[in-house]
Protein backbone atom coordinates (compact mmCIF):
# COMPACT_ATOMS: atom_id res chain seq x y z
CA UNK A 1 0.00 0.00 0.00
CA UNK A 2 0.91 3.41 -0.96
CA UNK A 3 1.82 5.87 1.93
CA UNK A 4 0.81 9.17 1.10
CA UNK A 5 3.37 11.91 2.36
CA UNK A 6 2.67 14.24 5.43
CA UNK A 7 3.05 18.01 4.84
CA UNK A 8 6.14 17.96 6.68
CA UNK A 9 7.58 15.77 4.41
CA UNK A 10 7.01 18.12 1.80
CA UNK A 11 8.68 20.99 3.95
CA UNK A 12 11.52 18.87 4.76
CA UNK A 13 12.44 18.41 0.68
CA UNK A 14 11.45 22.07 0.10
CA UNK A 15 13.93 23.56 3.01
CA UNK A 16 17.27 21.22 1.54
CA UNK A 17 16.12 21.96 -1.67
CA UNK A 18 16.41 26.16 -0.58
CA UNK A 19 19.63 25.27 0.60
CA UNK A 20 20.62 24.36 -2.90
CA UNK A 21 19.24 26.89 -4.36
CA UNK A 22 21.16 29.24 -2.17
CA UNK A 23 24.10 27.64 -2.55
CA UNK A 24 23.61 28.24 -6.82
CA UNK A 25 22.69 32.03 -5.90
CA UNK A 26 26.46 32.25 -4.09
CA UNK A 27 27.79 30.17 -7.00
CA UNK A 28 26.61 33.19 -9.49
CA UNK A 29 28.64 35.79 -7.64
CA UNK A 30 31.87 33.80 -9.25
CA UNK A 31 30.81 34.75 -13.10
CA UNK A 32 29.35 38.41 -11.59
CA UNK A 33 32.72 39.26 -10.54
CA UNK A 34 34.17 38.14 -13.89
CA UNK A 35 31.67 40.03 -15.72
CA UNK A 36 32.51 42.98 -13.62
CA UNK A 37 36.13 42.39 -13.85
CA UNK A 38 35.66 42.35 -17.92
CA UNK A 39 33.16 45.68 -17.45
CA UNK A 40 30.33 43.32 -19.36
CA UNK A 41 27.51 45.23 -17.81
CA UNK A 42 24.20 43.76 -19.57
CA UNK A 43 25.51 39.64 -18.35
CA UNK A 44 26.57 41.71 -14.81
CA UNK A 45 22.97 42.28 -14.88
CA UNK A 46 21.61 38.55 -15.73
CA UNK A 47 23.66 37.28 -12.85
CA UNK A 48 22.45 40.13 -10.32
CA UNK A 49 19.06 39.03 -11.68
CA UNK A 50 19.77 35.41 -11.84
CA UNK A 51 21.51 35.39 -8.19
CA UNK A 52 19.00 37.51 -6.63
CA UNK A 53 16.26 35.16 -7.43
CA UNK A 54 18.13 32.21 -6.08
CA UNK A 55 18.04 34.41 -2.68
CA UNK A 56 14.99 35.15 -2.69
CA UNK A 57 13.41 31.82 -3.16
CA UNK A 58 16.02 29.41 -1.50
CA UNK A 59 15.44 32.12 1.76
CA UNK A 60 11.64 31.71 1.55
CA UNK A 61 12.07 27.86 1.41
CA UNK A 62 14.27 27.66 4.40
CA UNK A 63 12.19 30.25 6.14
CA UNK A 64 8.79 28.76 5.82
CA UNK A 65 10.06 25.34 5.95
CA UNK A 66 10.95 23.82 8.95
CA UNK A 67 12.96 20.38 8.28
CA UNK A 68 12.12 17.28 10.29
CA UNK A 69 15.08 16.01 12.47
CA UNK A 70 15.42 12.40 11.29
CA UNK A 71 15.24 12.12 7.06
CA UNK A 72 14.51 8.98 5.64
CA UNK A 73 16.10 7.63 2.82
CA UNK A 74 13.13 8.94 0.89
CA UNK A 75 13.68 12.16 1.71
CA UNK A 76 17.73 12.45 0.71
CA UNK A 77 16.77 10.35 -2.57
CA UNK A 78 13.84 13.07 -3.22
CA UNK A 79 15.94 15.74 -2.68
CA UNK A 80 19.10 15.02 -4.63
CA UNK A 81 16.95 14.08 -7.93
CA UNK A 82 14.19 17.12 -7.34
CA UNK A 83 16.99 19.47 -6.51
CA UNK A 84 18.72 19.07 -9.78
CA UNK A 85 15.83 19.51 -11.23
CA UNK A 86 15.15 22.79 -9.66
CA UNK A 87 18.50 23.78 -10.08
CA UNK A 88 18.46 23.47 -14.26
CA UNK A 89 15.18 25.89 -14.09
CA UNK A 90 16.55 28.44 -11.92
CA UNK A 91 19.99 28.15 -13.11
CA UNK A 92 19.08 28.69 -16.81
CA UNK A 93 17.49 31.97 -16.02
CA UNK A 94 21.14 34.37 -16.70
CA UNK A 95 21.52 32.12 -19.43
CA UNK A 96 18.57 33.03 -21.08
CA UNK A 97 18.70 36.46 -20.33
CA UNK A 98 22.25 36.85 -22.47
CA UNK A 99 19.72 36.02 -25.81
CA UNK A 100 22.38 33.23 -26.69
CA UNK A 101 19.34 31.04 -26.26
CA UNK A 102 16.59 30.13 -28.87
CA UNK A 103 13.92 29.27 -25.83
CA UNK A 104 14.13 28.37 -22.03
CA UNK A 105 13.92 24.86 -22.10
CA UNK A 106 17.45 25.40 -24.81
CA UNK A 107 19.00 27.23 -22.02
CA UNK A 108 18.10 24.50 -19.28
CA UNK A 109 19.08 22.02 -21.40
CA UNK A 110 22.52 23.34 -21.83
CA UNK A 111 22.07 23.92 -17.55
CA UNK A 112 21.23 20.59 -17.31
CA UNK A 113 24.02 19.39 -19.72
CA UNK A 114 26.53 21.05 -17.67
CA UNK A 115 25.65 19.79 -13.89
CA UNK A 116 25.32 16.80 -15.20
CA UNK A 117 28.54 16.99 -17.24
CA UNK A 118 27.38 15.85 -20.06
CA UNK A 119 28.97 18.82 -22.75
CA UNK A 120 25.97 18.70 -25.36
CA UNK A 121 24.87 22.54 -26.05
CA UNK A 122 22.02 24.25 -27.77
CA UNK A 123 23.90 27.68 -27.16
CA UNK A 124 24.37 30.27 -30.41
CA UNK A 125 27.20 31.99 -31.43
CA UNK A 126 29.37 30.17 -28.85
CA UNK A 127 32.56 31.72 -30.08
CA UNK A 128 31.13 35.76 -28.80
CA UNK A 129 29.60 34.93 -25.58
CA UNK A 130 30.57 37.14 -22.80
CA UNK A 131 33.21 35.85 -20.51
CA UNK A 132 31.01 36.24 -17.96
CA UNK A 133 28.65 33.86 -19.24
CA UNK A 134 31.45 31.05 -19.84
CA UNK A 135 32.42 31.40 -16.32
CA UNK A 136 29.07 30.45 -15.67
CA UNK A 137 28.84 27.64 -18.12
CA UNK A 138 32.01 25.90 -16.90
CA UNK A 139 31.60 26.50 -13.26
CA UNK A 140 27.86 24.72 -13.64
CA UNK A 141 29.64 21.96 -14.91
CA UNK A 142 33.12 21.78 -12.80
CA UNK A 143 30.08 21.78 -9.71
CA UNK A 144 27.76 19.39 -11.08
CA UNK A 145 30.79 17.01 -11.71
CA UNK A 146 31.23 16.70 -7.90
CA UNK A 147 27.36 17.20 -6.89
CA UNK A 148 25.26 19.85 -5.90
CA UNK A 149 24.50 17.82 -2.62
CA UNK A 150 28.07 17.69 -1.90
CA UNK A 151 28.47 20.88 -2.38
CA UNK A 152 25.38 21.98 -0.08
CA UNK A 153 27.51 19.54 2.08
CA UNK A 154 30.40 20.79 2.32
CA UNK A 155 29.42 24.76 3.19
CA UNK A 156 25.55 24.48 4.05
CA UNK A 157 24.55 22.22 5.68
CA UNK A 158 25.87 21.13 8.76
CA UNK A 159 26.63 17.40 9.77
CA UNK A 160 23.56 14.67 10.42
CA UNK A 161 22.26 11.20 9.81
CA UNK A 162 20.26 12.70 7.04
CA UNK A 163 23.12 13.97 5.20
CA UNK A 164 24.38 11.00 3.80
CA UNK A 165 20.78 9.92 2.64
CA UNK A 166 21.32 13.02 0.22
CA UNK A 167 24.87 12.27 -0.66
CA UNK A 168 23.76 8.69 -1.69
CA UNK A 169 20.46 9.75 -3.52
CA UNK A 170 23.33 11.96 -6.01
CA UNK A 171 25.06 8.59 -7.23
CA UNK A 172 27.79 8.92 -4.49
CA UNK A 173 28.05 5.54 -2.38
CA UNK A 174 31.55 5.85 -1.59
CA UNK A 175 32.66 7.21 2.16
CA UNK A 176 35.90 8.27 2.07
CA UNK A 177 36.26 9.09 5.43
CA UNK A 178 33.96 8.04 8.37
CA UNK A 179 31.49 11.55 8.01
CA UNK A 180 30.00 12.46 5.07
CA UNK A 181 30.41 15.84 5.48
CA UNK A 182 33.97 15.01 6.19
CA UNK A 183 33.88 13.04 2.57
CA UNK A 184 32.05 16.24 0.80
CA UNK A 185 35.09 18.14 1.94
CA UNK A 186 37.73 15.50 1.18
CA UNK A 187 36.06 15.37 -2.47
CA UNK A 188 36.25 19.33 -2.69
CA UNK A 189 39.87 19.74 -1.55
CA UNK A 190 41.09 16.45 -4.20
CA UNK A 191 39.12 18.76 -6.85
CA UNK A 192 40.53 21.99 -5.93
CA UNK A 193 44.21 20.71 -5.96
CA UNK A 194 43.49 19.71 -9.17
CA UNK A 195 42.01 22.78 -10.13
CA UNK A 196 45.19 25.03 -9.58
CA UNK A 197 47.43 22.35 -11.10
CA UNK A 198 45.58 21.89 -13.98
CA UNK A 199 44.79 25.34 -14.81
CA UNK A 200 48.21 26.47 -14.29
CA UNK A 201 49.50 23.93 -16.87
CA UNK A 202 47.11 24.61 -19.38
CA UNK A 203 47.34 28.45 -18.86
CA UNK A 204 51.24 28.10 -19.37
CA UNK A 205 50.58 26.10 -22.44
CA UNK A 206 48.33 28.49 -24.06
CA UNK A 207 50.64 31.42 -23.49
CA UNK A 208 53.29 29.12 -25.13
CA UNK A 209 50.57 28.03 -28.30
CA UNK A 210 50.48 32.59 -28.54
CA UNK A 211 47.15 33.69 -26.36
CA UNK A 212 47.13 36.31 -24.88
CA UNK A 213 48.61 36.26 -21.03
CA UNK A 214 44.90 36.86 -19.40
CA UNK A 215 42.88 34.91 -22.31
CA UNK A 216 45.07 31.72 -22.02
CA UNK A 217 44.32 32.42 -18.12
CA UNK A 218 40.80 31.95 -18.60
CA UNK A 219 41.03 29.14 -21.15
CA UNK A 220 43.08 27.43 -18.77
CA UNK A 221 40.85 27.55 -16.16
CA UNK A 222 37.55 26.74 -18.20
CA UNK A 223 39.25 23.76 -20.41
CA UNK A 224 40.26 22.44 -16.79
CA UNK A 225 36.44 22.66 -15.52
CA UNK A 226 35.27 21.14 -18.54
CA UNK A 227 38.19 18.43 -18.61
CA UNK A 228 38.18 17.07 -14.96
CA UNK A 229 34.48 17.17 -14.28
CA UNK A 230 34.46 15.29 -17.90
CA UNK A 231 31.97 17.81 -19.14
CA UNK A 232 33.41 18.86 -21.91
CA UNK A 233 32.90 22.33 -22.70
CA UNK A 234 34.90 24.44 -24.21
CA UNK A 235 35.04 28.32 -24.85
CA UNK A 236 34.90 27.99 -28.73
CA UNK A 237 32.73 26.25 -30.40
CA UNK A 238 35.27 23.95 -32.28
CA UNK A 239 36.02 22.48 -28.66
CA UNK A 240 39.70 21.41 -28.66
CA UNK A 241 40.01 21.69 -32.37
CA UNK A 242 40.50 25.54 -31.84
CA UNK A 243 43.94 25.28 -30.20
CA UNK A 244 45.48 22.95 -33.04
CA UNK A 245 48.00 22.00 -30.09
CA UNK A 246 49.04 18.81 -29.24
CA UNK A 247 50.55 20.34 -25.56
CA UNK A 248 46.74 21.29 -24.82
CA UNK A 249 45.18 18.03 -26.11
CA UNK A 250 47.83 16.06 -24.00
CA UNK A 251 47.47 17.96 -20.63
CA UNK A 252 43.62 17.77 -20.67
CA UNK A 253 43.55 14.36 -21.62
CA UNK A 254 45.97 13.56 -18.59
CA UNK A 255 43.12 15.84 -16.95
CA UNK A 256 40.36 14.11 -18.08
CA UNK A 257 41.63 10.73 -17.77
CA UNK A 258 42.33 10.95 -14.02
CA UNK A 259 39.40 13.60 -13.56
CA UNK A 260 37.09 10.10 -14.25
CA UNK A 261 38.83 8.22 -11.50
CA UNK A 262 36.71 7.18 -8.71
CA UNK A 263 37.30 10.10 -5.62
CA UNK A 264 38.06 7.00 -3.05
CA UNK A 265 40.67 5.65 -5.65
CA UNK A 266 41.94 9.82 -5.64
CA UNK A 267 42.07 9.37 -1.85
CA UNK A 268 43.41 6.36 -1.03
CA UNK A 269 46.38 6.91 -3.37
CA UNK A 270 46.89 10.59 -1.81
CA UNK A 271 47.24 9.31 1.65
CA UNK A 272 49.61 6.55 0.37
CA UNK A 273 48.15 3.42 -0.58
CA UNK A 274 49.97 3.30 -4.37
CA UNK A 275 49.53 0.06 -5.58
CA UNK A 276 45.79 0.90 -5.72
CA UNK A 277 46.48 2.54 -8.69
CA UNK A 278 46.92 -0.90 -10.45
CA UNK A 279 44.85 -3.56 -8.38
CA UNK A 280 41.27 -1.26 -8.36
CA UNK A 281 39.24 -3.07 -10.36
CA UNK A 282 37.76 -0.22 -11.98
CA UNK A 283 41.41 1.22 -12.82
CA UNK A 284 42.27 -2.23 -14.35
CA UNK A 285 39.06 -2.46 -16.33
CA UNK A 286 39.25 0.83 -17.65
CA UNK A 287 42.34 -0.06 -18.87
CA UNK A 288 41.14 -3.19 -20.92
CA UNK A 289 37.98 -1.80 -22.05
CA UNK A 290 40.19 1.50 -23.58
CA UNK A 291 42.48 -0.97 -25.32
CA UNK A 292 40.23 -3.25 -26.87
CA UNK A 293 37.78 0.09 -27.78
CA UNK A 294 40.72 1.60 -29.32
CA UNK A 295 41.29 -1.45 -31.51
CA UNK A 296 37.96 -1.40 -33.12
CA UNK A 297 38.24 2.17 -33.94
CA UNK A 298 42.12 2.46 -34.89
CA UNK A 299 40.53 -0.83 -37.60
CA UNK A 300 37.71 0.70 -38.39
CA UNK A 301 39.79 3.96 -39.60
CA UNK A 302 42.28 1.91 -40.95
CA UNK A 303 39.58 0.71 -43.49
CA UNK A 304 38.46 4.71 -44.09
CA UNK A 305 42.01 5.33 -44.64
CA UNK A 306 41.33 9.01 -42.97
CA UNK A 307 44.52 9.14 -40.53
CA UNK A 308 47.65 7.96 -42.09
CA UNK A 309 50.60 8.18 -39.33
CA UNK A 310 50.54 6.89 -35.65
CA UNK A 311 50.73 10.85 -34.18
CA UNK A 312 47.52 11.72 -36.21
CA UNK A 313 45.57 8.31 -34.72
CA UNK A 314 46.53 9.44 -31.26
CA UNK A 315 45.63 13.14 -31.68
CA UNK A 316 42.13 12.09 -33.60
CA UNK A 317 41.21 8.58 -32.83
CA UNK A 318 42.95 7.95 -29.18
CA UNK A 319 41.84 11.58 -28.17
CA UNK A 320 38.30 11.23 -28.93
CA UNK A 321 37.68 7.31 -27.99
CA UNK A 322 39.17 8.39 -24.49
CA UNK A 323 37.10 11.61 -24.39
CA UNK A 324 34.21 9.18 -24.79
CA UNK A 325 35.30 6.72 -22.50
CA UNK A 326 35.56 8.94 -19.87
CA UNK A 327 31.96 10.49 -20.73
CA UNK A 328 34.39 14.03 -20.98
CA UNK A 329 33.10 14.84 -24.97
CA UNK A 330 36.21 17.22 -26.12
CA UNK A 331 36.22 16.87 -29.62
CA UNK A 332 39.10 17.36 -31.92
CA UNK A 333 37.34 16.29 -35.02
CA UNK A 334 34.22 18.34 -36.49
CA UNK A 335 30.80 16.22 -35.11
CA UNK A 336 29.56 15.99 -38.35
CA UNK A 337 33.30 14.04 -39.08
CA UNK A 338 32.23 11.30 -36.76
CA UNK A 339 29.55 10.30 -39.39
CA UNK A 340 31.64 11.29 -42.64
CA UNK A 341 34.96 10.24 -41.72
CA UNK A 342 34.99 7.56 -39.25
CA UNK A 343 32.70 5.34 -40.61
CA UNK A 344 30.62 2.94 -39.11
CA UNK A 345 32.84 0.29 -37.55
CA UNK A 346 35.18 2.75 -35.66
CA UNK A 347 31.32 4.51 -34.39
CA UNK A 348 30.66 1.43 -32.99
CA UNK A 349 33.80 1.40 -30.67
CA UNK A 350 33.26 5.07 -29.73
CA UNK A 351 29.68 3.99 -28.99
CA UNK A 352 30.42 1.03 -26.91
CA UNK A 353 33.26 3.14 -25.37
CA UNK A 354 30.57 6.10 -24.31
CA UNK A 355 27.87 3.12 -22.57
CA UNK A 356 30.49 1.40 -20.68
CA UNK A 357 32.01 5.16 -19.31
CA UNK A 358 34.20 5.63 -16.17
CA UNK A 359 34.43 5.00 -12.84
CA UNK A 360 32.04 4.76 -10.14
CA UNK A 361 31.69 8.28 -7.74
CA UNK A 362 33.82 10.14 -10.23
CA UNK A 363 32.42 12.92 -12.14
CA UNK A 364 31.58 10.84 -14.62
CA UNK A 365 28.87 8.50 -16.41
CA UNK A 366 27.68 5.76 -17.93
CA UNK A 367 27.79 1.90 -17.11
CA UNK A 368 30.99 2.84 -14.62
CA UNK A 369 33.68 0.70 -14.30
CA UNK A 370 33.55 -0.93 -11.07
CA UNK A 371 30.21 -2.43 -12.61
CA UNK A 372 31.71 -3.36 -15.40
CA UNK A 373 33.98 -5.28 -13.30
CA UNK A 374 31.43 -6.73 -11.22
CA UNK A 375 30.08 -8.06 -13.92
CA UNK A 376 32.44 -9.93 -16.05
CA UNK A 377 33.96 -11.50 -12.47
CA UNK A 378 30.32 -12.62 -11.69
CA UNK A 379 30.23 -13.91 -15.24
CA UNK A 380 33.91 -15.75 -14.31
CA UNK A 381 32.38 -17.38 -11.50
CA UNK A 382 29.26 -18.75 -12.71
CA UNK A 383 31.78 -20.05 -15.59
CA UNK A 384 33.62 -21.93 -12.95
CA UNK A 385 30.86 -23.29 -11.05
CA UNK A 386 29.67 -25.07 -14.19
CA UNK A 387 33.25 -26.91 -14.98
CA UNK A 388 33.72 -27.11 -10.94
CA UNK A 389 32.42 -30.59 -9.27
CA UNK A 390 28.79 -29.67 -7.31
CA UNK A 391 30.21 -29.73 -4.06
CA UNK A 392 32.84 -26.84 -5.02
CA UNK A 393 32.41 -23.52 -3.54
CA UNK A 394 33.22 -20.80 -6.01
CA UNK A 395 34.83 -17.50 -4.07
CA UNK A 396 35.38 -14.96 -6.53
CA UNK A 397 36.70 -11.48 -4.90
CA UNK A 398 37.14 -7.87 -6.86
CA UNK A 399 39.71 -5.34 -5.37
CA UNK A 400 38.02 -1.86 -4.36
CA UNK A 401 40.30 0.16 -2.12
CA UNK A 402 39.94 -3.40 0.23
CA UNK A 403 39.37 -7.16 -1.12
CA UNK A 404 35.33 -7.59 -1.31
CA UNK A 405 33.86 -11.29 -1.83
CA UNK A 406 31.20 -11.36 -4.96
CA UNK A 407 27.90 -12.10 -4.02
CA UNK A 408 24.57 -12.46 -6.05
CA UNK A 409 23.67 -9.40 -4.08
CA UNK A 410 26.40 -7.41 -5.82
CA UNK A 411 25.86 -8.41 -9.04
CA UNK A 412 22.59 -8.38 -9.52
CA UNK A 413 22.23 -4.23 -8.32
CA UNK A 414 25.17 -4.30 -11.25
CA UNK A 415 23.37 -5.96 -13.70
CA UNK A 416 20.47 -3.93 -13.07
CA UNK A 417 21.37 -0.79 -13.08
CA UNK A 418 23.15 -1.77 -16.55
CA UNK A 419 19.93 -2.31 -17.71
CA UNK A 420 18.29 0.91 -16.66
CA UNK A 421 21.33 2.15 -18.89
CA UNK A 422 20.66 0.55 -21.80
CA UNK A 423 16.69 1.75 -21.49
CA UNK A 424 17.33 4.62 -21.56
CA UNK A 425 19.96 4.72 -24.19
CA UNK A 426 17.73 2.90 -26.36
CA UNK A 427 14.26 5.11 -25.37
CA UNK A 428 16.65 8.47 -27.11
CA UNK A 429 17.34 6.33 -30.11
CA UNK A 430 13.81 5.58 -30.77
CA UNK A 431 12.72 9.17 -30.39
CA UNK A 432 15.47 10.67 -32.26
CA UNK A 433 14.56 7.70 -35.29
CA UNK A 434 10.87 8.85 -34.85
CA UNK A 435 11.69 12.02 -36.02
CA UNK A 436 13.81 11.09 -39.41
CA UNK A 437 17.45 10.68 -37.77
CA UNK A 438 19.37 8.22 -39.06
CA UNK A 439 19.62 4.96 -36.57
CA UNK A 440 23.54 5.67 -35.95
CA UNK A 441 22.98 8.92 -35.52
CA UNK A 442 20.19 9.04 -33.38
CA UNK A 443 21.83 6.30 -30.82
CA UNK A 444 25.30 7.72 -30.94
CA UNK A 445 23.64 11.06 -29.49
CA UNK A 446 21.32 9.24 -27.56
CA UNK A 447 24.29 7.01 -25.84
CA UNK A 448 26.02 10.31 -25.29
CA UNK A 449 23.10 11.91 -23.61
CA UNK A 450 22.41 9.67 -21.21
CA UNK A 451 26.25 8.58 -20.41
CA UNK A 452 26.63 11.92 -19.75
CA UNK A 453 29.43 11.86 -22.33
CA UNK A 454 28.45 15.32 -25.05
CA UNK A 455 30.22 13.86 -27.88
CA UNK A 456 27.67 14.46 -31.39
CA UNK A 457 27.32 13.35 -34.37
CA UNK A 458 25.38 16.18 -35.44
CA UNK A 459 21.96 15.46 -34.17
CA UNK A 460 22.16 18.05 -30.62
CA UNK A 461 21.00 20.56 -32.26
CA UNK A 462 18.74 23.82 -31.36
CA UNK A 463 16.49 22.95 -34.64
CA UNK A 464 15.99 19.53 -32.93
CA UNK A 465 12.51 18.56 -31.87
CA UNK A 466 11.33 19.74 -28.27
CA UNK A 467 10.31 15.89 -27.15
CA UNK A 468 13.89 15.23 -28.23
CA UNK A 469 15.62 18.30 -26.13
CA UNK A 470 13.07 17.11 -23.42
CA UNK A 471 14.13 13.07 -23.53
CA UNK A 472 17.89 14.10 -23.56
CA UNK A 473 17.74 16.35 -20.07
CA UNK A 474 15.89 13.02 -18.86
CA UNK A 475 18.65 10.63 -19.83
CA UNK A 476 21.45 12.94 -18.51
CA UNK A 477 19.39 14.27 -15.22
CA UNK A 478 18.75 10.49 -14.97
CA UNK A 479 21.99 8.90 -15.98
CA UNK A 480 24.00 11.35 -13.86
CA UNK A 481 21.91 10.48 -10.54
CA UNK A 482 22.15 6.75 -11.72
CA UNK A 483 18.38 5.64 -11.44
CA UNK A 484 17.65 5.64 -7.54
CA UNK A 485 16.31 9.24 -7.10
CA UNK A 486 14.76 9.45 -10.10
CA UNK A 487 12.66 6.03 -9.05
CA UNK A 488 12.38 7.80 -5.95
CA UNK A 489 11.44 10.52 -6.62
CA UNK A 490 8.43 9.11 -9.21
CA UNK A 491 7.71 7.03 -6.54
CA UNK A 492 7.00 10.09 -4.28
CA UNK A 493 4.87 11.65 -6.92
CA UNK A 494 2.83 8.73 -7.49
CA UNK A 495 2.38 8.26 -3.01
CA UNK A 496 1.42 11.69 -3.40
CA UNK A 497 -1.51 11.43 -5.72
CA UNK A 498 -2.49 7.63 -4.82
CA UNK A 499 -1.22 7.62 -1.69
CA UNK A 500 -3.82 6.53 1.65
CA UNK B 1 44.15 38.25 35.32
CA UNK B 2 45.91 41.01 34.25
CA UNK B 3 45.57 42.76 30.35
CA UNK B 4 49.00 41.98 29.16
CA UNK B 5 48.84 38.26 30.40
CA UNK B 6 45.90 37.51 28.77
CA UNK B 7 47.33 39.28 25.58
CA UNK B 8 50.37 36.74 25.68
CA UNK B 9 48.18 33.61 26.09
CA UNK B 10 46.55 34.72 23.35
CA UNK B 11 49.94 35.42 21.27
CA UNK B 12 51.35 32.07 22.22
CA UNK B 13 48.36 30.66 21.52
CA UNK B 14 48.00 31.78 18.04
CA UNK B 15 51.82 30.92 17.31
CA UNK B 16 50.65 27.52 18.34
CA UNK B 17 48.10 27.29 16.08
CA UNK B 18 50.71 28.86 12.85
CA UNK B 19 52.89 26.06 13.65
CA UNK B 20 50.72 23.92 13.89
CA UNK B 21 48.89 24.33 10.51
CA UNK B 22 52.87 24.85 8.92
CA UNK B 23 52.92 21.25 10.15
CA UNK B 24 49.89 19.66 8.71
CA UNK B 25 50.07 21.50 5.40
CA UNK B 26 53.78 21.17 4.65
CA UNK B 27 53.59 17.38 5.84
CA UNK B 28 49.94 16.67 3.20
CA UNK B 29 51.34 18.99 0.21
CA UNK B 30 54.80 17.44 0.32
CA UNK B 31 54.31 13.59 1.36
CA UNK B 32 50.45 12.91 -0.11
CA UNK B 33 49.45 15.35 -2.47
CA UNK B 34 51.99 15.91 -4.92
CA UNK B 35 53.16 12.17 -4.95
CA UNK B 36 49.22 11.59 -5.40
CA UNK B 37 49.07 13.35 -8.34
CA UNK B 38 52.47 12.37 -10.01
CA UNK B 39 51.23 8.76 -9.01
CA UNK B 40 48.00 9.20 -10.87
CA UNK B 41 49.78 10.81 -13.93
CA UNK B 42 52.06 8.09 -14.44
CA UNK B 43 49.02 5.80 -14.70
CA UNK B 44 47.55 8.35 -17.79
CA UNK B 45 51.04 8.52 -19.34
CA UNK B 46 51.43 4.74 -19.44
CA UNK B 47 48.40 4.39 -20.84
CA UNK B 48 49.03 7.20 -23.78
CA UNK B 49 51.75 5.36 -24.63
CA UNK B 50 50.76 1.64 -24.77
CA UNK B 51 47.78 3.13 -26.72
CA UNK B 52 50.32 4.91 -29.10
CA UNK B 53 52.11 1.88 -29.53
CA UNK B 54 49.05 -0.23 -30.30
CA UNK B 55 48.08 2.31 -32.71
CA UNK B 56 51.70 2.41 -34.53
CA UNK B 57 51.19 -1.82 -34.81
CA UNK B 58 47.87 -2.24 -36.01
CA UNK B 59 48.60 0.99 -38.66
CA UNK B 60 51.58 -0.96 -39.79
CA UNK B 61 50.15 -4.67 -39.88
CA UNK B 62 47.02 -3.77 -41.37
Amino acid sequence: MLVRPRVADYETIAYFTGKVIIGLGLLMQIPLVVALIYREWNPALDFVIGSSVCFIVGFLFTSFFKPLKNLTWMHGMVVASFSWLVAMVVGALPSFLSGHYLSYLDAGFDLMSGYTTTGLFLLQDLDHVSNGLNMWRHLATYVGGQGMIVVALTFLVSASAGAVKMYVGEGKDEKLLPNVVETARAIWLISLIYLFVGSFAIWIAGIYEGMAFDRAFLHGIWLFMGAWSTGGFAPQSQNLLYYHSLLIEIITMIIFIIGSFNFAVHYAVWMGDRKEIYRNIELVSFFITVILTFTIVVLGLIKTGIYPDALIMFRKGFYNLVSGHTTTGNQTIYARQFIKDWGPFAMVGITVAMAIGASACSTGGGFKGLRMGIIFKGFIQEMKKVISPESTVVVQKIHHIKDIVLDDKLVRGALFIVLCYIFIYGLGAVVGVFYGYPIPDALFDSVSAGSNTGLSAGVTSAAMPVLLKIVYIFEMWAGRLEFMSVFALGGFIVAGVRGK
Amino acid sequence: MEKKEIKNIFAQKQEHIVSEYDKYFSNRLFSRYIPGIIVESLYVIALMIFAFFLGWLLLRWF
